[in-house]
């Protein structure tokens, strides 16, 4: 599944694929992969990912199913 | 006061980077060491356990061969997460190449036991040995087309022009050597294909094979990032 969250996060700082790789320090084809969905990251990374674009790993990573109701 | 308490603020965050910096130089020196005390270990049982002038010579020296290789398989075992932090490939990058490692290994293995298995009628028409090199040069291909295509292989595509003239040449030389062979008939002697007659042409074709998919990819990677600019343009809070 395509990670949409992560593109327009990255679209909202006028980041690149490249410029978010060279801040989390991963290749552009593996920001590329994440987004596309074709590649599960490591916690590690998503924690990487989400302080380089200020967001918690719910806002990036939490798919939200059809009906569910978060509780915040 | 106050600016005693930043100066030794100041001082102990200088100090805390100083050692981070010094634990990883600590880090890297430990490996390259460790790389290098292993070497001397391949090249002391080398020139150790195998004599020279002995009957034995080539059997004792594939024992001091496989030994050295232990020693450097146990040491990177044991040192395999420093030797990860310090490569430059990503987890991703890390994770294909174990994936086209697999494939490749599975590829030659079944594709070379096949060939033994079968020896008794591929012998008649070509030497053994051709079939199980062009069984490891499968393997190969299929690992370092996988790793390529996956972008798992810095060499191919960050080095691109260099990686391209340096196939390119050694494909040139082996097709020098291949036609050579042709024009003196070593290809088939007897009705057998020989190893001494195809052994450059098989590896033309798999240089070739390489060549091709580093342009495949190349085209791959023009396209995708063609694909990423108005992607850029997504409008901030629209999911």
């Amino acid at each position: 599944m395509k990670n949409l969250k992560l593109k327009s996060a990255r679209a909202h700082f006028d980041m690149s694929q490249q410029d978010l790789a060279d801040a989390v320090g991963v290749s552009r084809q593996t920001i590329n992969a994440i987004e596309k969905g074709d590649y599960n990251p490591t916690i590690k990374l998503c924690i990487a990912i989400c302080k380089a674009l200020h967001k918690t790993l719910d806002e990036l990573f939490w798919e939200e199913t059809e009906g569910e109701e978060r509780n915040d | 006061m106050c600016k005693i308490y930043l100066t030794f603020q100041t001082s102990c965050a200088i100090v805390k980077t100083q050692k981070m910096e010094v634990s990883r130089l600590t880090k890297k020196r430990k490996t390259i060491w460790g790389l290098v005390i292993a070497a001397i270990f391949v090249l002391i049982a080398m020139i150790v356990v195998a004599p020279k002038d002995s009957s034995v010579n080539n059997a004792m020296l594939i024992c001091a061969v496989i030994l050295g290789l232990l020693l450097v398989a146990i040491f990177v075992v044991g040192m395999h997460k420093e030797i990860m932090e310090l490569s430059d490939y990503d987890e991703r990058q890390i994770a294909m190449q174990g994936k086209a490692y697999k494939y490749g290994f599975w590829v030659a293995s079944i594709f070379n036991t096949a060939a033994v298995l079968a020896d008794d009628v591929l012998g008649k028409y070509v030497e053994i040995r051709v079939v199980l090199m062009a069984g490891i040069l499968l393997g190969f291909a299929v690992m370092l087309s996988y790793a390529i295509l996956h972008d798992a292989y810095f060499r191919a595509y960050e080095k691109k022009s260099w990686f391209t003239v340096g196939k390119l040449t050694t494909l040139v030389m082996d097709a020098r050597v291949a036609y050579t062979a042709w024009q003196r008939g070593n290809v088939i002697v007897d009705g057998v294909v020989t190893f001494e007659g195809v052994a450059d042409l098989l590896m033309c074709i798999f240089l070739t094979y390489i060549v091709v998919i580093v342009m495949i990819k190349g085209l791959m990677e023009r396209k995708e990032k063609k694909d990423e600019e108005p992607e850029i343009e997504i409008r901030p809070g629209a999911f």
